[in-house]
């Protein structure tokens, strides 16, 4: 997990990822490389009469292309706070999945849950509506992020 | 953030308590202790049968039991100490220490994981049944055709050779689950900095174990499925009368068969530089020139299958392609040792238990590759072929290169596991009684079988008795000197003195940042490797 800040023009956000270090070249190469050897020795086996083995070399690229699918899945999730003078927009992207909540800045409070324990919940408020926020984040980065965004949301918008 | 910054916080209260953590665990550390323990325990029950075909062997003459049921025993005995004692073992060290190493939280794809282990109690059961089955008169015993399960013999034989093929694709099916999630973990999870040349050895290892696996199992899962129609569904694979092959059973087992020797010894090789850096409080030697040493003998390790059977009336040149690709297996091999050595050359040495360990490994496994080399010549291989030559070059290769690597791993990351030391007298005592007995029982089987014993034979000419009395003495020392190594190892996990974070003066490397036991949930802040 990854969370970094940035602030421009008045303007600041924040960004989780989880971290992934499969880059889309390798996850190529990767892929074409074992695709090529169960092709090249399935193949082989089936000259000689052996076909079974080509179903099992399927099945099995089947579920390594399930595995990495999944993976690429989890790759693609973020979770952003973005805080101008006016907004505070919580966008949140999970297994292809999109949710985004906007809440006024002057009325906006960040509260942190059980904050003393293994496991606290971050929680962004404001006129009846909640936003949980950091799931990406460890228990530590999440305390990090709550006086943060504390702070911000404590000065004059 | 540096490396060193993670919290040691203890996050033990929120998982299940007593069997039902274990059945839903998720946890790599969890998990890789119920390999290890699984695969202890395996040793052990495949330990018990080569005993009884040892106490058999002691004399001339058949003494304890029949023929079919020896053939059993030694079948049954190769096929759980590779596919349920050696794998799980590699396996168990790949789930607790593939993530501590790379900075990992855990796991890719943790309840995948979890899949992976409970498969093997079942496979396990399948192998062994047939033994308990045959107690109330229910087919015919275990399988009896030794691990090859070569046909025709296989297509004759009973029942035991159906509970074999199911067993060996639900192993095959674990491994298959453990070899995605490893490639997964090893390549998504890295912590930033953490670049692909700069991966612990034991994970390359790890890595280039995982693909070979992917590449080789389905063929032994198409092997032993043809087997299966043969038997009950009037195919004609490998019934030459029928229009089949026989020997095309042979290609199939042993493609996958000759790779599945890497894929038992690499995670080990992987393991050895980092304890003899440790040991000698040296940087390890030749880094890169092992990640391709480890490479170069995965793909080599893919076209060679056919040196085991030289004999079968392979055409000439098919003979000299499999001899002169097995004997240039050695070069990357040359390059591995070369790489050990300088790593210790000039070193300052100590001899604590993993490191006598190591150095018992390279020596012995020496022996395994310099016989290997022997048997790879195909004029040379037709008088050793099926002899005991072929059984004392493989046990110094898997035992002395499996599993006393094995114990190297356990002697070497056990602190770090339990938080508390062996005993060292003790580890030391198992060190000297496992090498002593081990060269006792089978340095003698290489001189039967250069006097032209076979193998796989419960009866034997007088001419052989000496040396089989010796061999049988030595595997007696050998199965009890393990205990000492079971007791050690509960000692530990039960208590003993507190091992410190690092456990051992030279040691280098993520996993020891973390505390000696590591949290439950480990690396929850993300380490960053720094270029020094």
């Amino acid at each position: 997990m990854a969370i970094t800040m940035k602030e421009a023009a008045g303007a600041r956000s924040w960004i989780a990822r989880p971290n992934c270090s499969f880059t889309p070249t390798l996850r190529r190469g990767v892929i074409a490389l074992i695709l090529a050897a169960s092709l090249i020795v399935s193949t082989g086996f089936l000259l000689a009469g052996a076909w079974l083995v080509l179903p099992f070399a399927g099945l099995e690229l089947l579920v390594l292309f399930i595995a990495l699918r999944a993976i690429d899945r989890q790759a693609a999730d973020y979770e952003s706070i973005q805080l101008d003078d006016d907004s505070l927009i919580v966008s949140t992207h999970q297994s292809s999945v999109s949710f985004r909540q906007r809440f006024h800045a002057g009325w906006a409070r960040v509260s942190l849950e059980a904050a003393d324990g293994p496991d606290p919940l971050l929680y962004v408020r404001s006129h009846g509506h909640t936003a949980r926020v950091g799931r990406l984040l460890t228990a530590d980065e999440r305390r990090l992020l709550f006086s943060d965004l504390s702070r911000h949301l404590a000065r004059p918008h | 953030m540096n490396t060193a910054s993670h919290a040691l916080d203890h996050h033990d209260g929120h998982h299940p308590t007593g069997l039902l953590r274990w059945l839903t665990t998720t946890n790599h550390k969890d998990i890789g202790t119920m390999y290890l323990t699984f695969s202890l325990l395996m040793f052990f029950v495949g330990g018990a049968m080569i005993l009884g075909v040892r106490a058999e062997l002691f004399q001339p003459g058949l003494q304890l039991m029949k023929p079919e049921f020896f053939n059993q025993l030694i079948g049954v005995h190769a096929l759980v100490m590779i596919f349920a004692a050696l794998m799980p073992a590699a396996t168990g060290f790949a789930n607790w220490m593939i993530p501590l190493m790379i900075g990992a939280p855990d796991m890719a794809l943790p309840r995948l994981n979890n899949w992976g282990f409970w498969l093997l109690p079942p496979a396990a059961l399948l192998l062994t049944m047939p033994f308990f089955l045959a107690l109330f008169g229910i087919g015919d015993g275990a399988v009896a055709t030794g691990w090859t399960l070569y046909a025709p013999l296989s297509v004759q034989g009973g029942i035991g050779v159906d509970f074999a093929i199911f067993s060996i694709h639900i192993l095959g099916i674990s491994s298959i689950m453990g070899s995605i999630n490893i490639i997964a973990t090893i390549l998504n999870m890295r912590a930033p900095g953490m670049t692909l040349m700069k991966m612990p050895l034991f994970c390359w290892g790890w890595l280039v174990t995982a693909v070979l696996l992917i590449i080789t199992l389905p063929v032994l899962a198409g092997g032993v499925t043809m087997l299966l129609t043969d038997r009950h569904f009037g195919t004609h694979f490998f019934n030459a009368a029928g229009g089949g092959d026989p020997i095309l059973f042979q290609h199939l087992f042993w493609f996958f068969g000759h790779p599945e020797v890497y894929i038992l010894l690499l995670p080990v090789w992987g393991l050895m530089p980092h304890v003899l850096s440790t040991f000698t409080r040296k940087p390890v030697y030749g880094h890169d020139a092992q990640v391709y040493s480890f490479i170069a003998i995965g793909v080599l390790g893919l076209i060679v299958w056919a040196h085991h059977f030289l004999t079968s009336g392979l055409p000439i040149p098919a003979l000299l392609y499999f001899m002169y690709s097995t004997m240039s297996i050695s070069l990357p091999l040359a390059v591995l040792f070369f790489c050990w050595i300088a790593t210790m050359w000039r070193g300052a040495m100590s001899f604590e238990t993993p490191m006598l360990f190591a150095l018992g490994f390279i020596v012995l496994f020496g022996i395994a590759g310099l016989t290997g080399l022997v048997l790879a010549d195909v004029a040379a291989d037709a008088q050793y072929h099926h002899s005991y030559f072929v059984v004392a070059h493989f046990h110094y290769a898997l035992f002395a290169g499996g599993i006393m690597g094995v114990m190297t791993g356990v002697y070497y990351w056990l602190p770090k596991w339990t938080g508390h030391m062996y005993s060292e007298k003790l580890g030391k005592l198992h060190f000297w009684l496992t090498v002593i007995s081990f060269n006792f029982t089978f340095m003698p089987q290489f001189f039967l079988g250069l006097a032209g014993m076979p193998r796989r034979i419960p009866d034997y000419a007088l001419q052989f008795a000496e040396f089989n009395a010796i061999s049988t003495v030595g595997a007696f020392a050998l199965g009890l000197s393990q205990l000492i190594f079971a007791y050690n190892v509960w000692r530990c996990v039960k208590g003993g003195d507190k091992a410190t974070d690092r456990v051992w003066e030279g040691t280098a490397g993520l996993e020891w940042e973390l505390s000696s036991p590591p949290p439950h949930h480990s690396w929850e802040t993300q380490p960053v490797i720094k270029t020094s």
